[in-house]
């Protein structure tokens, strides 16, 4: 039987939403507009599935594909606090060097995973029906709870105080560019789990995974705040929420667009104009610019 | 008394586009533990320099800085920035527009060695501390929904409990209407009262005299005045200031 528009929304929103978390957290929590999530999903994923093809135990790869997405995002924290360099810039380099690093894992573009025992074989959740969604959905609130009690603990607090004001964080005598470089190796961490639940779903990972991913984040950021009721959740929650909400959404209107006839090629300009048309209806609304970050 | 904090023969000059501007000249001064100083000078005399060294914000070029007898040099920097609180003109500067007032609080008391409190203990701290330095808001109201005057009143409240010995306060009441002010000057004599060494920049003449136990005005970069704070004082700075004007015409 096909999967409806929304079936297929909820299950790709679920796979992606740990990104988009990555994406959304930097930005709004932390202050940082991270790009390494384009490069840490596909190092993610390719770890991954270089080691599984190795017959290394599932739990082992997964680790190490969380540890090698965290690195990516820990290297751009450590470029911008610690040699100052502009938080885009920082996330170029990164992003560069992750997808030669991933191809160097990967010893070429892609893997195929078909075949293999792997984290959700592991679970009998191999039919890519509705108890493989349903379980990626819970999984992905179960994080996002975890997320929400971490960011609202005295570490979360400092991680949010550095990222709401940076001078005032530093004149609080917090570890400024510690909490920067540990902030943004916990968001790409992940995003390295989208690589993996991708590289599972699809049976192979591949270097391009993660291309188009910010343009996505984007979307669902937008989407998820502009439906999220900010003035009933605290910032964090909102935040961490609006995320979840936005990815799985925004996954399935482009599901629904695709089954009315989008063109798969339109897919970014479709959704980089649904981004502007959101962000310019706030605007004439006279609400903050989503965009601006300023509240 | 010993200085808590001494300034010896410091010179600073701000290197910008191939102009050169001397901030600071030769200038030497010493705070005493508990003391409360008021700080004047025009725009651009030097005084914020002199903060900004103090809090480890700018290095030090010339002369030597002093805390407690130590250089700060051989501090760590996490030790000095501890020692100092820092409070801006600008509302927004001394609070995060997303974190709540309890968190703020909880994030100045967390950088002390605070009382293990439960959770509803610690909201009625903070609580009973909302209602001492007359601040009317709830803990879990962000700071961006704050005004200027309440912002300034959680940052004086976040200053009572990080502990830090020494206050910089450049200006900080300037954009304030005048019944915020009294209550940041009520929350600010408390703390003066509890032993707290501060050091207020201002403009006003007049405030410079009548606060605080010593005055001392700065000049391009020197001292230029220091007396006693004492109101009738006021037309006796005044006349420095004019004095120093004509020689600078």
């Amino acid at each position: 039987m096909a999967w409806t528009p929304i079936q297929i929304g909820i299950a790709q929103g679920s796979v992606l939403g740990w990104a988009v978390l990555c994406f959304s957290m930097a930005y709004r929590l932390l202050g940082f507009a991270d790009l390494t999530v384009e490069g840490s999903l596909a190092l993610g994923a390719g770890t991954y599935a270089i080691l599984v093809r190795q017959g290394f135990p599932v739990s082992q790869c997964l680790l190490l594909a969380l540890l090698a997405g965290s690195l990516a995002g820990a290297l751009t924290g450590a470029i911008h606090a610690y040699f100052r360099v502009n938080q885009f810039l920082a996330g170029i380099i990164v992003v560069a060097i992750s997808f030669s690093s991933t191809l160097r894992i990967m010893k070429g573009p892609n893997i195929s995973l078909i075949g293999r025992a792997s984290l959700l074989s592991k679970f009998g959740l191999v039919d890519n029906g509705a108890t493989q969604t349903i379980t990626l959905l819970l999984l992905l609130l179960f994080g996002a709870g975890l997320l929400i009690v971490l960011f609202r603990s005295k570490l979360g607090i400092a991680l949010r105080a550095v990222g709401a004001n940076h001078r005032l964080a530093d004149e609080l005598g917090l570890r400024s560019a510690l909490l920067i470089v540990s902030g943004l190796a916990l968001c790409n961490a992940l995003a390295a789990i989208s690589g993996v639940l991708l590289a599972e779903v699809q049976g192979f990972a591949d270097v391009s995974n993660g291309q188009g991913i910010l343009i996505i984040s984007l979307a669902a950021l937008t989407i998820g705040e502009k439906l999220t009721p900010s003035r009933l959740l605290a910032y964090p929650i909102f935040v961490i929420i609006a995320a979840l909400v936005g990815s799985i959404t925004y996954q399935v209107v482009i599901a629904f667009a695709l089954r009315l006839g989008l063109p798969a090629t339109d897919l970014r300009l479709a959704t980089g104009l649904l981004v502007l048309g959101i962000v310019a209806t706030r605007m004439r609304t006279g609400r903050d610019n989503v965009l601006g970050a300023s509240l | 008394m010993k200085p808590i904090v001494e300034l010896r023969g410091v010179s600073h000059k701000y290197d910008r586009w191939g102009c050169e501007i001397r901030a600071l000249r030769d200038l030497s001064l010493s705070v005493a533990s508990g003391e409360w100083v008021m700080m004047v000078g025009p725009n651009g005399s030097g005084k914020s320099t002199i903060l900004k060294l103090l809090a480890g914000e700018l290095d030090l070029q010339n002369g030597s800085i002093l805390i407690q007898g130590t250089p700060a040099a051989d501090m760590p920097e996490r030790a000095l920035r501890r020692f100092f609180s820092v409070m801006h003109q600008d509302p927004t500067a001394g609070t995060a527009a997303t974190l709540t007032v309890g968190e703020h609080l909880l994030l100045a008391e967390t950088l002390q060695t605070s009382p293990r409190l439960s959770s509803s203990g610690r909201k009625n701290r903070y609580s009973s501390l909302l209602g001492d330095f007359h601040l009317d808001v709830s803990l879990d109201q962000p700071a961006h929904t704050l005004s200027g005057g309440q912002r300034q009143l959680l940052t004086l409240l976040m200053v009572k409990l990080r502990e830090a010995p020494v206050l910089l306060l450049d200006e900080p009441f300037t954009a304030l209407d005048v019944s915020k002010t009294r209550l940041c000057f009520g929350a600010l004599e408390k703390l003066y009262a509890a032993g707290r060494t501060i050091i207020f920049v201002t403009h006003d003449l007049n405030e410079a005299c009548r606060r605080g136990d010593r005055t001392i005005g700065i000049r391009e970069g020197r001292v230029v005045y220091e007396r006693r704070s004492d109101s009738r004082f006021t037309s006796e700075l005044e006349q420095v200031w004019t004095a120093t004007d004509s020689v600078a015409k």
